[in-house]
């Protein structure tokens, strides 16, 4: 059960800001009815315990969810989101203490897949990484919050992020699903087109990949392979699952020139290849040498199925990649479901008033 | 001043408070072992505390062992560690 406090209505977010509550924008206050409202998406009882969240190990209960959803701004509606995320984030492959407590940038990155993430209106167009949608901004911040509120991920205290970046605010999209020529992640993760999911990675922010010029896939391809050959980027010394976001016309460039997805998988394992002449001369191959091996030049990936590949966004020839934090977290596909485990068509099918 | 109700945002926990481990009363002749979580300098700090400790006369047995420092040590590396009387674990970006 949820300490209640009373507090100065109108020093709120001083308050909550001076308790390290907040993110440091302006919260919505977490009233009962509120919560309450928040929880008529929920078929789980508010206090079951769901797991404990990494550094800290709070207890994680849909009802310590719904608070910091509501204070994100949360409409009621998109809590089965919140709660698939956080259930995905809690899994072991995510290594949730790693990317919570590291020096690293990284940001657990919410893609939604599937009739919902339609449903609730998740921004999978023009501009989809960044600011103008409430469900995106909200269902981000929310996830921030309970990493913070819940995870104890405090910056400089349990977070030793040793920058953070501004995805650690809010970092959740939607598949452009309609202008994939591909079948979508949710898909390729095995499960079925009419379900909804969540996948989560440890990613650092979006990296630009910019081909305005090339109408052909040869040359989409040759500027993937200079972008990611990234030294620095933890993909290019400790492998992992790294996400390419494909805007449509990238996608579909690809797609008229026979490209699969499997194709470009196996492209980015064989030809995005750091040079020995560069690794060799600095950067972190001296920390892991088993991690280097007796190559010329060392893949960014340990197999082509490590690499993750979605379509986002609206015109314009832009894509963007995600590093990750390396190969000790994975990408996690959770489908958004109800208690008894059957999968969740519609949000409105979970409602039940308090 | 009006007052509004709201409910805590932070999560409840079970962390136990634990004791330290009883210290020891001398080195000589203990096993110690010396943890690396595989960072650039952790060795080398580990190295250097061993070094200044023999030279201030302990004498003892030294176990090492090294982890990924973003993972959890595995089982293989606890059980060598269970061996000694106390660990040293250095943690040096």
């Amino acid at each position: 059960m949820s300490d209640v406090l009373r507090l100065d209505a109108e020093r709120l977010d001083d308050e909550f800001e001076a308790r390290g509550w907040s993110d440091g924008l302006p919260v919505v206050a977490p009233t009962r009815a509120r919560v309450d409202a928040m929880l008529c998406y929920c078929d789980r009882e508010p206090h079951a315990e769901l797991g404990t969240m990494p550094p800290r190990h709070g207890i994680v209960t849909p009802e310590i969810l719904a608070v910091n959803a509501v204070m994100a701004g949360c409409r009621p509606e998109y809590f089965p989101v919140v709660l698939a995320a956080v259930e995905a984030m809690l899994t072991p492959a995510f290594n949730l203490f790693a990317v919570q407590a590291t020096t690293h940038p990284c940001a657990p990155c919410v893609v939604v897949n599937g009739p919902i993430a339609r449903e609730l209106g998740i921004n999978a167009r023009y501009g989809a990484f960044g600011p103008g949608v409430r469900a995106n901004a909200t269902i981000g911040r929310a996830i921030r919050l309970i990493l913070l509120n819940v995870g104890g991920a405090a910056p400089g205290i349990l977070d030793r992020s040793t920058q953070g970046q501004p995805a650690k605010y809010s970092y959740c999209v939607a598949e452009n699903e309609a202008e994939s020529p591909w079948e979508p992640l949710h898909v390729e993760r095995g499960f079925a087109l009419d379900d909804s999911t969540v996948t989560v990675t440890g990613a650092d922010g979006p990296h630009n990949l910019n081909d305005h010029v090339s109408d052909r896939a040869a040359g989409i391809l040759a500027m993937l392979k200079g972008a990611l050959t990234d030294m620095g980027s933890n993909n290019a010394y400790l492998y992992g699952q790294p996400t390419i976001a494909f805007g449509p016309e990238h996608a579909a460039i690809l797609a008229a020139d026979g490209w699969s997805k499997t194709a470009l998988k196996r492209f980015v394992f064989e030809e995005v290849r750091l040079p020995r002449a560069l690794w060799s001369q600095g950067g972190m191959a001296g920390m892991f040498p088993d991690l280097f091996p007796e190559l010329d030049e060392k893949p960014i990936i340990k197999q082509p199925d490590d690499l993750l590949i979605i379509v986002v966004g609206g015109f314009g020839r832009h894509s963007c990649w995600l590093p990750t934090f390396g190969d000790t977290t994975r990408a996690v596909t959770r489908r958004i479901e109800r208690a008894d485990g059957t999968p969740l068509r519609s949000v409105r099918d979970l409602y039940r008033p308090m | 001043m009006s007052l509004i109700e709201i409910l805590s945002p932070v999560a409840a926990t079970r962390v136990a408070t634990r004791p330290l481990a009883p210290r020891l009363e001398t080195l000589t002749a203990k096993r110690i072992g010396w943890l690396d979580n595989m960072k650039a300098n952790a060795g080398d700090l580990l190295r250097a505390v061993e070094r200044e400790l023999r030279a201030a006369g302990h004498d003892f047995v030294s176990a090492t062992a090294a982890k990924n420092a973003t993972a959890a040590a595995p089982e293989a590396v606890m059980t060598h560690l269970k061996t000694c009387d106390a660990v040293v674990l250095a943690i040096s970006d």
